[in-house]
C-alpha cells in the first residue's frame, strides 16, 4: 500500500483530524482516487481501530476522537465520491422512551455507533412512541434502538414496539433495547429483535442485524 | 511509588501531631536512659560503654546523645538495586515499596490451594511471582522451608529467590554462617564485590526482640552486614498487651526504643551505614492471647511509626498485606486492604509481609497476587490530584457547554489512561457479560492469574554459570553442617 495512504491510516488512529484531513486532500492531489483513499486509508484506519477497542487495548474516547478523524477525512472525500460509494454501516434510529430522561448510555451508544460508521438519528429523550414511529417511517432506519434506565419506564419500550405493530412497519426494522434494568430476556418477552448491555455490544449488535 | 509535593500534592494524612512526635521520642529517650536495653553481645556493648552507655551486665543504659547522634548519622536515603540493573528502589522520604515477609511455617500449594508445610521451590516461586507483578518491588521468601537442613534455610531460600527474581531481594539469617553463605552468593550473581557495594540488590532482614532485647545472633549478622556495605533493616517491636504496654503510646517507647537502640550500635560500628528500621507494633487480642496482626492497632501504630521516622529522618519498614484469616475470603481482604492504603498514606519507605495469612503462618500467592491489585488502585489514590490551568479545563468546560459530553473531547482521549485507574482483576462488566464469561468471582481471577503468572512468567536469566557456582556454595555449606 501507498505511503500516503497509510499515513492517513495511521493518523486515523491516532485521531488526528486535521492531519487526516489534510493528508486526504494531499493524497487526492498525488492522483489517488477518492475510492483507494476511502477503501484503503480511512476504512483500513478504522477496521484496525475496531479490532484493538474490542481487544481492550484502545478506549472509548480514543475510538470517539478515531472516528472524528474519520469524518474530517470523509469531509474531504464526500463531494467527490458518488451517493453510492459513501460508505455507511446502516441507519440507525435511536432514543430513550418515555418518561425517561437518562440520555448519559444512549449518547454513549450513539458516538459509539458513529464511530462504527452508521448514519445516526438521534431523537434524544423522553420519545413518545407514534414520535419513534414517525420517524420509523420518515428515516427508513435498519435498526431502532430505545434505551431506558428506570423500571418504571422500561415497559413504555412495548409500547412502542405494539405501536410500531400498528403502524404496519415493525417488520421494516430491526429493533434493539438496553438501559441498566433491561435483561436479554426482557427483550425476548416485549419482542424486541436484540439486546446489549453496553455501548460496545451494541455496535457489534448491530453491525450483525444489518448484515 | 515515588510521589513528588511540589508538583502534584500527595494526600494528607498523620496519626501523631508534632508535639505527640517530640513526646513519644523523648520518652523513648528517657526510657533507653534509666530503663535501657538487654544487649547480648560483647561487640555492641564495648560500641556503646566506649560512647558514654553504662553497661551493668547485659544491661545496656544509653544517654540520649548517643541516639541522637545515630539519628544523625544514619543516611536520610539510600538505593537498592535489582540485579537485573533496571529496578531501583529509593528507600527515601516519600517513596512506598511493598513486598511479601519471611518464614511462614505453612504455605498454601499454588496447585491445589492447600495449606501444606512450606517446602523448597516455594520461595522460588515466590519470588516468580513478585517478579511478575508490577506493584510488588521486592522479594522474601514467604515460608520457611521445612524440608532443607534446618539451619541452612535462609541459605537456600535466598539462593531461589535471587533466581527467579531481578527485583531487590530482603533475605534473613539465623548465623552468622548463614550470612556469609548468602553474600558468597550474592558476589557470584554481582560478579565483583565493588559491583555489590556500588548497587546493593540485597538488605539483610534482621529482627530485634520485645521487649528492650537484642541478640546475640542477630547483632552478629548486622554488625557484619553494615561492616561489610551491606544495606540492613532492622525490624521488631511490642505486641501490645503482651510484650508492650496496652496502651498504643506505651507499644510505641517499646518499638522505638528497640529499633534506636539497634540503630545506636549499628552506627557506631559503621558511621553512615544504610540502615532501614521498622516495626510490627501489633495489638494481642486479650480474650483469647492470640496475636491480631489483621487488626486496625497494627495499622495505626505502624503509621505512627512512620511519623516518627519521618521526624527522625530515618527510613521506615512497616506491614500490610497480612490478615488473620486462613483462607483468602473476605477478612483477608478486608485486612489487607485497609493495611496497604494506611501504609501508603503514612508513607512507609517499605512495607513487608504481603501474603501473610493466619497471622505469619501462612504464605499466600493468592493473597500476594490479589494485593497487587489493591496496590495499584492505592497507589492512583496517593498520586493525588494535579491542580494546574490545564488541569482545570475552563476552556473545554466553556467549549462543551451545559448538556454537553466530555467523552469525545481530543483532550479525554489524550489523557483517559492517566487520569483514570484501570483495574486488572476487579470486575466491571455488566451483568449479561460476566455471567457468559462463567460467573467468575474475584478468588476465580485471582486463582487464573496466578496460575497464569507461574506458567508464562520467565525472570531475568542469571550470568552465565552461576547458577553453577551457588550449588557449590550450597553443596559445601551441606557439608560444613555435616
Amino acid at each position: 500500500m501507498s505511503e500516503i495512504l497509510q499515513k492517513i491510516a495511521a493518523n486515523l488512529y491516532e485521531g488526528e483530524e486535521d492531519v487526516v484531513a489534510a493528508l486526504t486532500q494531499e493524497a487526492l492531489e498525488q492522483g489517488f482516487s477518492p475510492e483507494e483513499i476511502l477503501a484503503d486509508g480511512l476504512i483500513f484506519g478504522m477496521d484496525r481501530v475496531g479490532r484493538d477497542f474490542k481487544a481492550g487495548d484502545l478506549f472509548v474516547p480514543e475510538v470517539l476522537v478515531a472516528a472524528r478523524a474519520m469524518q474530517a477525512g470523509m469531509d474531504v472525500l464526500r463531494p467527490l465520491l458518488a451517493e453510492s460509494d459513501v460508505h455507511s454501516a446502516g441507519t440507525y434510529l435511536i432514543g430513550t422512551v418515555a418518561g425517561d430522561l437518562h440520555d448519559i448510555g444512549k449518547n454513549l451508544v450513539r458516538m459509539m455507533l458513529e464511530g462504527a460508521g452508521f448514519q445516526v438519528v438521534d431523537l434524544g429523550v423522553d420519545v413518545k412512541a407514534e414520535t419513534f414511529v414517525a420517524a420509523v417511517k420518515e428515516h427508513k432506519p435498519h435498526i431502532l434502538g430505545m434505551s431506558a434506565l428506570l423500571t418504571t419506564t422500561m415497559p413504555a419500550m412495548k409500547t412502542v414496539i405494539e405501536a410500531l405493530e400498528q403502524a404496519g412497519v415493525r417488520d421494516k426494522v430491526k429493533v434493539m433495547v438496553g438501559g441498566a434494568p433491561v435483561t436479554a430476556a426482557y427483550a425476548e418477552q416485549i419482542g424486541a429483535d436484540a439486546y446489549a448491555p453496553d455501548a460496545a455490544t451494541a455496535v457489534e449488535m448491530a453491525r450483525k442485524l444489518v448484515e | 511509588m515515588s510521589i513528588n509535593d511540589s508538583i502534584q500534592q500527595m494526600p494528607q494524612f498523620r496519626v501523631l501531631s508534632d508535639r505527640q512526635i517530640e513526646e513519644v521520642y523523648l520518652a523513648t529517650l528517657e526510657c533507653l536512659k534509666r530503663t535501657g536495653v538487654e544487649i547480648r553481645n560483647a561487640t555492641a556493648r564495648e560500641l556503646l560503654a566506649a560512647a558514654g552507655a553504662r553497661v551493668d551486665g547485659a544491661r545496656v543504659r544509653i544517654p540520649p546523645p548517643v541516639i541522637q547522634d545515630a539519628v544523625a548519622a544514619v543516611p536520610r536515603s539510600f538505593t537498592l538495586w535489582g540485579r537485573d540493573g533496571e529496578h531501583r528502589l529509593d528507600i527515601a522520604p516519600g517513596c512506598v515499596y511493598f513486598g511479601p515477609g519471611p518464614t511462614c511455617t505453612y504455605f498454601v500449594d499454588p496447585e491445589t490451594g492447600e495449606r501444606r508445610p512450606t517446602r523448597r521451590g516455594d520461595p522460588g516461586l515466590t519470588a516468580l511471582v513478585c517478579d511478575a507483578l508490577e506493584n510488588i518491588d521486592y522479594a522474601m521468601g514467604l515460608g520457611l522451608m521445612s524440608d532443607v537442613t534446618p539451619t541452612l534455610a535462609p541459605v537456600y531460600e535466598f539462593a531461589e529467590m535471587v533466581a527467579n527474581t531481578g527485583k531487590p531481594v530482603l533475605p534473613w539469617a539465623y548465623s552468622l554462617q548463614n550470612v556469609l553463605d548468602i553474600y558468597r552468593i550474592a558476589l557470584a550473581v554481582a560478579g565483583r564485590e565493588e559491583v555489590l557495594r556500588q548497587r546493593p540488590f540485597f538488605a539483610l532482614f534482621a529482627t530485634f526482640q520485645a521487649p528492650l532485647v537484642h541478640t546475640e545472633e542477630d547483632l552478629c549478622n548486622v554488625l557484619w552486614a553494615v561492616e561489610h556495605g551491606i544495606p540492613v533493616v532492622y525490624l521488631g517491636g511490642g505486641t501490645a498487651g503482651a510484650t508492650a504496654p496496652v496502651t498504643g503510646a506505651g507499644t510505641l517507647v517499646i518499638s522505638l526504643a528497640g529499633a534506636l537502640s539497634g540503630l545506636a550500635i549499628l552506627q557506631l560500628q559503621k558511621r553512615g551505614a544504610a540502615v532501614c528500621l521498622g516495626a510490627v507494633p501489633q495489638a494481642m487480642d486479650l480474650r483469647t492471647a492470640r496475636p491480631a496482626y489483621g487488626g486496625p492497632e497494627m495499622s495505626l501504630y505502624s503509621a505512627a511509626m512512620a511519623d516518627i521516622c519521618r521526624y527522625l529522618g530515618v527510613p521506615f519498614m512497616g506491614t500490610a498485606g497480612a490478615s488473620e484469616a486462613k483462607v483468602l475470603d473476605l477478612q483477608a481482604a478486608i485486612e489487607s486492604t485497609v493495611q496497604v492504603l494506611l501504609s501508603a498514606l503514612s508513607r512507609t519507605a517499605l512495607v513487608h509481609d504481603v501474603g501473610f495469612l493466619d497471622g505469619a503462618d501462612i504464605g499466600s500467592l493468592e493473597l500476594l497476587v490479589m494485593s497487587d491489585e489493591v496496590i495499584a488502585m492505592v497507589k492512583r489514590i496517593m498520586r493525588g490530584i494535579e491542580v494546574n490551568a490545564d488541569t482545570l479545563m475552563l476552556d473545554l468546560i466553556d467549549q462543551v457547554g451545559p448538556g454537553g459530553e466530555f467523552m469525545s473531547a481530543r483532550e479525554t482521549a489524550r489523557r483517559c489512561r492517566a487520569e483514570i485507574w484501570h483495574p486488572t482483576l476487579w470486575d466491571r462488566e455488566p451483568w449479561e457479560n460476566w455471567e457468559a464469561a462463567g460467573s467468575l468471582g474475584m478468588p476465580d481471577r485471582i486463582r487464573a492469574r496466578l496460575r497464569e503468572i507461574l506458567a508464562t512468567h520467565t525472570p531475568p536469566p542469571l550470568p552465565r554459570g552461576v547458577a553453577e557456582e551457588i550449588e557449590a556454595i550450597l553443596m559445601e555449606a551441606e557439608a560444613r553442617e555435616k
